[in-house]
């Protein structure tokens, strides 16, 4: 589950990595390869973007991916396989991140079951309130955790009533924009994360606009995971060979691995 | 949830930084919308600004023309900037004043609602950002104009289908940035709740006037009213006020684009229940939930989703919807033109087209058109079209 492989992290004064890619992208070849690349170098769940025609939350960078992958013909037949198989050699966890309407097509019930048939863990909808108990129901009923998105500018009321739900982790997004931004107000993350401690125990990983080590330095001891996404996908723009592409994070996994 | 629904449309479907901002903008509305200085505000621009009433007015050649029902229009084309946008428009920004927030941004398609916020900001010292597709800048050449005229930045959406849905993202985007210092003027009743009940109240103005004029004129109320519906601002201004009267038939009409055989923009007709730019409503959508690339001559009606309340009404079926194809537009446009000596815009012009449906009905009824907005803004894709 993931909620105890973070719960893990948690109690070890430890810190996870999460890399993010867009399904489909830039290709299903390539997107595969970097699943199981990613995973060698010690990914602790991998964040799969479902891409839609309309990612209002997403910068430039990763609004090009969704785009690009849906252009090439994005399917869903497709994923599924390339997740199965995934599945059936790795035990890191798998999230499906996107947004409502993909999550609600043709129903919540299709689509949460087809996504546990095709062995994903977790969902993260950017734009899925928790007041919509139902939906989330329907994909927990499916054996899907849910990830709780939290906000510099979420109130403290929210954090209570939003993990009623009972999420599996809480995302906290480290500033106010969208993906890729670089605007980072570190001491306002720290204060929200401790915060956020203050009021739930569940565990949180934190993420938005993240891509050097001394950035990880700042504040990893304050969160029980840490999300790459924009540095990544923006890589893939260049000609450089996969491995190279993937091997850019090592700095970021060093940083937490090691100490 | 409750109140954030019609029926099973509605809610709230926006990322969490934004929540906060939605909050504060339901509460601080639901405090000062029946505040008696703030109505007094609102009050003194819609006459002295905007020019309100607009007139109600019996278009009688049209009438012994068409041979049918009695035709009215409500002239909401004679308000400044010319449309029924500027209601919603100067609401919001007194709200935005309130909120102390200095900074607002809005979406255009056709570039009226992008006009009538850059005009109301120019009057309340407001600093505005207009964001407009691409494609919509090229077809909408002279609204950008008069949107940079009036000290408004315009900013070019080239994304996705660089038009109306996408400035919507991009305005979302640009929300999201900066929520702690801008208010967001959305300009239909789409949207995360309380957005299709906020732009819905400023626009019943229309509506509410409409009874008063008919009760005086005639003394009664009148028997159908037609409005185009794109997000369906203008049509759920002037139904709203009417729904507790159910002998008075409510018809959307929305754009068919080309043909039957080619996807137009008609989200309550031809689509089916989606999550878009923040509520579930109906939208045109794939199989698998993308958004839809839609067309329609009319600038102001291409949009792939409509207000949740409209797909409540159709659901409960309060309010009839149905669809009118371009050509079909485009003769009431000339029609109306040179039988009435007013050029309706191309919005309009779908509601006018509908007429031709009614005719059998009988000649005591009276019949309504919302008349949206003006023409000037679509001679030139007119004149494209016709060369």
């Amino acid at each position: 589950m993931i909620v105890d492989v973070f719960k893990n992290f948690q109690k070890n004064n430890k810190t996870g990595f999460i890399p993010y890619l867009v399904a489909g992208y830039p290709n299903n070849k390539v997107f595969e390869e970097a699943l199981y690349l990613l995973d060698d170098l010690g990914s602790d769940m991998i964040e799969i973007g479902i891409p839609f025609s309309d990612p209002i939350a997403e910068g430039k960078t990763i609004e090009y991916a969704h785009h690009k992958s849906l252009e090439n013909g994005f399917n869903y037949d497709d994923l599924f396989k390339i997740t199965r198989k995934f599945k059936d050699k790795s035990n890191t966890p798998i999230i499906a991140m996107g947004y409502t309407n993909s999550f609600i097509n043709p129903s919540p019930e299709d689509f949460s079951k087809n996504l546990e048939l095709a062995n994903f863990d977790g969902i993260l909808v950017v734009d899925l309130p928790y007041q919509e108990k139902e939906i989330l129901e329907c994909y927990k009923r499916n054996n899907l955790e849910f990830i709780q998105l939290i906000a510099p500018t979420s109130k403290n009321k929210t954090i209570s009533e939003s993990i009623k739900n009972d999420p599996s982790l809480i995302y906290y997004i480290t500033q106010r924009g969208v993906t890729g931004l670089n605007n980072i107000d570190f001491s306002e993350v720290i204060l929200k994360l401790k915060n956020i401690r203050t009021i739930t125990d569940t565990p949180m990983i934190t993420g938005f606009g993240i891509r050097k080590p001394d950035q990880v330095r700042r504040f990893k001891e304050y969160t029980d995971g840490i999300v790459v996404g924009s540095f990544l996908i923006e890589k893939f723009l260049s000609s450089d060979p996969l491995r190279e592409i993937c091997n850019s994070i090592k700095p970021i996994i060093n940083e937490l691995k090691n100490d | 949830m409750d109140n954030s629904y019609f029926g099973k449309y509605g809610g709230t479907f926006i990322p969490e930084t934004l929540s906060f901002a939605l909050e504060e903008l339901e509460n601080l509305y639901r405090q000062i919308k029946d505040n008696s200085s703030f109505k007094e505000d609102l009050k003194n621009i819609y006459a002295d600004y905007v020019g309100r009433p607009s007139p109600l007015y019996f278009a009688e050649t049209l009438t012994n023309n068409l041979g049918g029902p009695k035709v009215w229009f409500k002239r909401e084309d004679l308000n400044h900037t010319g449309a029924h946008k500027i209601n919603n428009t100067v609401g919001q920004a007194l709200l935005a004043k309130k909120l102390g927030k200095k900074r607002i941004i809005a979406e255009t398609g056709a570039g009226q609602h992008g006009v009538a916020t850059a005009t109301i900001c120019a009057k309340l010292n407001l600093d505005c950002v207009i964001y407009m597709g691409e494609t919509d800048i090229e077809r909408q050449e002279l609204n950008v104009f008069k949107i940079k005229t009036l000290g408004a930045e315009v900013i070019p959406v080239s994304s996705g289908t660089a038009t109306l849905k996408d400035a919507l993202n991009e305005s979302i985007r640009d929300w999201v940035t900066n929520v702690d210092s801008t208010h967001y003027i959305i300009g239909s009743v789409t949207g995360p709740h309380p957005y299709p009940t906020i732009v819905r109240d400023f626009n019943s103005i229309a509506g509410v006037e409409l009874k008063n004029q008919f009760i005086k004129k005639i003394k009664k109320l009148p028997d159908m009213i037609i409005a185009c519906v794109g997000g369906g601002s203008n049509a759920m201004g002037v139904f709203y006020p009417f729904i507790e009267n159910k002998e008075v038939r409510l018809v959307g009409v929305e754009a068919g684009g080309k043909n039957n055989k080619e996807i137009g923009s008609a989200s309550i007709t031809d689509g089916s229940i989606g999550v878009l730019h923040g509520a579930k409503t109906k939208i045109l959508q794939s199989s698998t939930g993308e958004i839809k690339e839609t067309t329609s001559i009319s600038a102001g009606l291409d949009y792939p989703g409509v207000g949740p309340e409209h797909a409540y009404l159709a659901d409960i079926k309060r309010a009839e919807y149905v669809k009118i194809y371009d050509k079909e537009a485009l003769e009431a446009f000339y029609k109306v033109s040179r039988l009435e000596g007013i050029i309706p815009a191309l919005e309009t012009a779908h509601s006018l087209a509908y007429l031709e449906k009614i005719k059998d009905l009988g000649k005591t009824l009276n019949v309504v058109v919302n008349m949206s907005g003006r023409g000037d803004k679509d001679l030139y894709s007119v004149m494209n079209n016709d060369s």
